[in-house]
């Protein structure tokens, strides 16, 4: 607004101008002075005008300059006037509209699914959804889908994918074993550092059981294949040993059994036994480590074993998919026409 | 990798070159000068290969702070260079209320509706490229009419109750001004670029639309060249975003359904890339599979072709005496430390490498500085595999040093177009083992023919499979005739087929038939 100062100050000068003594004098030098004074006085408002004209009005500042100028140039004092009542009207109202830009409240739109056409004829499995003969858009949509499924359901599928011939599907089939990879790097990553610090004996046992837990999660999750799959079972097995090696901690029979299941993976099944045995001698729950047992026997061909260790289990409340392989064991005999995927769905 | 050969290291920002008009002007997208790879060395390199050509460049980026200082000393012939952040912080425009010209959301309305419902009639282009123009300060549709206009309000809402199968209208309403944002951005900046004779986009995206735009204000011939395929990195990244939201409750929610705001994203760069490729008059991609990938999101076929990339043989052939007879068990990954590259794929591949090859070693050359976070967690990876000793992370090197060191040019990629590196190793006399990503096969085992029977360069292995990478490296480190084998046919390959020379012919055409073209666009416009 000082800016505005100048141009009344202007005007005031061109006013002097006109009603002073030199337009009165009859010489070509006070003609001159006065077109100069009045020039001056003019520019000086034109400048003002222009300033206070709204950005957009701005892109062409020579000829909107000249039209200012010319304004107050061609009517003395009248034009210049009129150019600052304008600007003053102008300014006023935008004063008046910064006002009225107070926050109010508005009224959100009401939301109704009912009037969208839902598209739910993706039906199927997942895995007979991502199969290439699958218009590539079904396929996409499939894979978000296995988001909502579990990783050692999904990640054997993904992997699968990692060869596909469309681009997009690979690449986002990598993207989701990655990120899942990473997740569990990175409590690795740290737990490591936390390793390399001073603590007591209660929480050494903590960081190396934990870190025993995330290696076994790659390997749970189908997260690592090969050479690399043997290193990481390896490195579980180091910590989780190293974990039992400590004195002075009490051991829960959790870590016995992580480490009976990494020497199972690990095809070491006397090793694996005698945790397993350790574990329930400790008070792991049966229902959790004897399939692992029944495991060991079934590897060694000792169907006898099997046989009364899913006898053992039959008494006891079981999770669904272990349930249906203890039926299959415990039940053959009295079914007439048993066929497997019957009794096992989940496979 | 010219770009890694290449970069400077000042860190304050040197003055822009400016010029009122130019012959070609460059639209890059994320890329040269402020990011080094294979797109920007690709630049620097058109530009160095024309030195008559006067070059101007749109850098268009993010935000300020996800890019350091130029990885590249400008080229003489590049005489204008400009730079615009879509997402960086920035003053609106002064909150008042606006009212909408009378007519104007009308058109708004009728480019949606085209683009929703119509988008291969020939006027959908026209009208957006038009309504774009008018997003101008004074235009129809300023910044601030689709801000503070109760018009644009009321629209907002209207499309909402219409389309968004997303409960969430705060959600509706951010995602509607994310997405147009860009626009005002790009058409402040489009008055201030100077006129010429060429528009020259490096992708489509903001670069591509930028070119719309541009052509529609200065009628000139526009020139597309993608290395990637920019819908579909797109894609790829939205499908995983975490930062979209999808608000569908249990009972709205159906997993088999992409939530709206992530269809509504896939959707806004598919159009982009299908105007791009309507307004553009030649469409260049760099190997067939991309070409046709182009025509699937809506390329018209006539304006489509492949000129592959091609690099400097005189350069690196000279490298090949300095090689010592045997190939030194060294696996070089050449490129930037950043997830695209999958280096941890790499890094992993040694835990079997180094079993049955224990003097191994890998070499990862290249800037670390991209994502700083990713470095770390492969050096992090390195070390938890127990192979500090056996993976090198050399930083910037300069290739004419590093390849007759080196027995193989390893790419772990998960997504190329058509590498340099792989192009730049077969010159030096090195073989490569590659994953199968973008034209990686046809460079390594030829395309069907006279080209193929040159025989393999190298192998091909499954992406994400460290395995398989380690047992194709080995076969060629222990077997000292199939790696000459490879070496010879990845010379012949690079000398018959990928010649820089012959890329410079291709666009020389391209860029003197642009030149002398009595443009249509023009003619249409001034009549």
């Amino acid at each position: 607004m000082k800016t505005l100062y100048w141009a009344w100050l202007a005007l005031i000068a061109d006013l002097g101008v006109f009603i002073g003594p030199l337009p009165l004098e009859h010489s070509l030098g006070a003609v001159l002075t006065v077109i100069g004074l009045h020039a001056s006085a003019c520019a000086a408002l034109g400048t003002v005008a222009w300033l206070m004209l709204p950005r957009r009005y701005r892109s062409r500042p020579i000829l909107a300059w000249l039209l200012m100028f010319d304004f107050a140039f061609i009517a003395p004092v009248i034009g210049a006037l009129s150019l600052l009542l304008v600007v003053h009207l102008t300014l006023r109202r935008e004063e008046d509209d910064d006002a009225q830009a107070l926050p109010r409240s508005v009224e959100l739109p009401e939301y109704n699914i009912q009037s969208k056409v839902a598209n739910r004829t993706a039906q199927g499995s997942a895995r007979a959804r991502l199969t290439s003969k699958v218009p590539d858009n079904v396929r996409l949509q499939s894979l978000m889908s296995l988001q909502a499924v579990s990783r050692r359901v999904a990640n054997p599928i993904l992997e699968d994918l990692l060869a596909d011939k469309t681009d997009d599907v690979r690449l986002i089939a990598f993207g989701m074993l990655d990120s899942e990879e990473k997740k569990i790097s990175i409590h690795i990553s740290r737990e490591r550092q936390n390793l390399a610090r001073e603590m007591t004996t209660v929480q050494r046992y903590d960081i190396l059981r934990h870190l025993a837990e995330l290696h076994w999660e790659l390997i749970y999750a189908s997260l690592a294949q090969g050479e690399l799959r043997r290193h990481i079972l390896s490195e579980a097995r180091r910590y989780a040993d190293e974990a039992m090696g400590l004195e002075d901690v009490e051991h829960d029979s959790g870590v016995l059994v992580l480490c009976g299941r990494i020497r199972l993976e690990q095809g070491e099944l006397d090793g694996a036994e005698d945790y397993f045995q350790e574990a329930i001698a400790l008070g792991q729950p049966e229902a959790s480590a004897l399939p692992y047992l029944a495991e060991i026997y079934f590897r060694r061909r000792d169907f006898g074993e099997v046989d009364q260790i899913m006898q053992r289990l039959a008494r006891l409340h079981l999770a669904a998919s272990t349930k249906a392989v203890v039926e299959l064991w415990t039940e053959r005999n009295m079914l007439d026409n048993f066929r497997d995927r019957n009794l096992l769905p989940h496979i | 990798m010219t770009a890694i050969s290449s970069p400077t290291s000042e860190p304050a920002l040197p003055a822009l070159p400016k010029a009122d008009s130019v012959d070609v002007l460059l639209l890059l997208e994320g890329t040269f000068p402020f990011v080094s790879g294979g797109v920007s060395s690709w630049v620097y390199q058109i530009m160095n290969g024309f030195p008559e050509v006067r070059f101007g460049a749109l850098f268009i980026g993010s935000r300020k702070e996800d890019y350091g200082s130029m990885r590249y000393t400008l080229p003489p012939n590049l005489v204008h260079l400009d730079i615009v952040y879509l997402f960086e912080e920035q003053d609106n425009p002064k909150v008042r209320p606006t009212r909408a010209a009378r007519g104007s959301m009308e058109e708004v309305e009728r480019v949606h509706e085209l683009l929703h419902n119509d988008i291969r009639n020939p006027q959908c282009m026209h009208a957006f490229a038009s309504l774009f123009d008018a997003a101008s300060p004074e235009g129809k549709v300023s910044h601030e009419v689709f801000l503070y206009g109760q018009e644009s309000w009321d629209y907002i809402k209207e499309s909402y109750r219409r389309y968004s199968t997303d409960p969430s209208f705060v959600d509706y309403f951010w995602t509607i001004r994310n997405l147009h944002t860009p626009f005002w951005r790009l058409r402040e900046i489009a008055p201030r670029l100077p006129r010429a004779r060429l528009y020259h986009a490096i992708s489509t995206g903001y670069a591509g639309i930028m070119g719309v735009l541009l052509k529609h204000r200065n009628p000139a011939p526009f020139l597309l060249s993608e290395h990637g395929i920019y819908v579909k990195e797109r894609k790829i990244d939205l499908f995983q975003a975490n930062w979209i939201s999808d608000n569908r409750n249990a009972f709205e929610r159906d997993t088999s359904q992409m939530g709206y705001y992530r269809s509504l994203w896939i959707r806004f760069f598919e159009h982009l890339g299908y105007l791009t490729y309507q307004a553009a008059d030649d469409i260049v991609a760099l190997y067939e599979a991309n070409r046709q990938r182009q025509l699937t999101d809506g390329a018209p076929p006539a304006k489509t072709r492949n000129i592959p990339n091609g690099v400097d043989i005189e350069r690196y052939a000279a490298l090949r005496p300095l090689r010592p007879a045997a190939a030194p068990p060294v696996l070089c990954l050449i490129g930037r430390v950043v997830p695209i590259k999958d280096i941890k794929t790499f890094i992993r591949s040694m835990r079997t490498v180094v079993k049955h090859m224990p003097q191994a070693e890998a070499w990862i050359a290249g800037p670390e500085d991209e994502d700083p976070a990713y470095a770390a967690e492969c050096r992090e990876l390195a070390q938890q595999l127990g192979l500090a000793e056996h993976v090198r992370f050399l930083g910037f090197q300069k290739l004419t040093e590093l390849l007759p060191k080196v027995g193989l040019v390893v790419l772990s990629s998960i997504s190329e177009g058509l590498p340099l590196v792989i192009l730049e190793g077969y010159a030096a006399g090195v073989p490569t083992v590659s994953t199968d990503v973008g034209s990686c096969r046809q460079l390594v085992e030829g395309l069907p023919g006279e080209d193929a029977a040159l025989g393999a360069s190298g192998r091909v292995v499954r992406i994400a499979d460290p395995d398989a990478l380690a047992r194709a490296a080995l076969s060629l480190l222990s077997d000292e005739r199939e790696w000459q084998r490879a070496s010879a046919a990845g010379i012949r390959r690079v000398e018959t087929y990928y010649a820089q020379a012959m890329m410079f012919d291709s666009y020389r055409q391209l860029y003197h038939k642009a030149f002398n073209k009595e443009y249509p666009w023009q003619a249409s416009a001034s009549s």
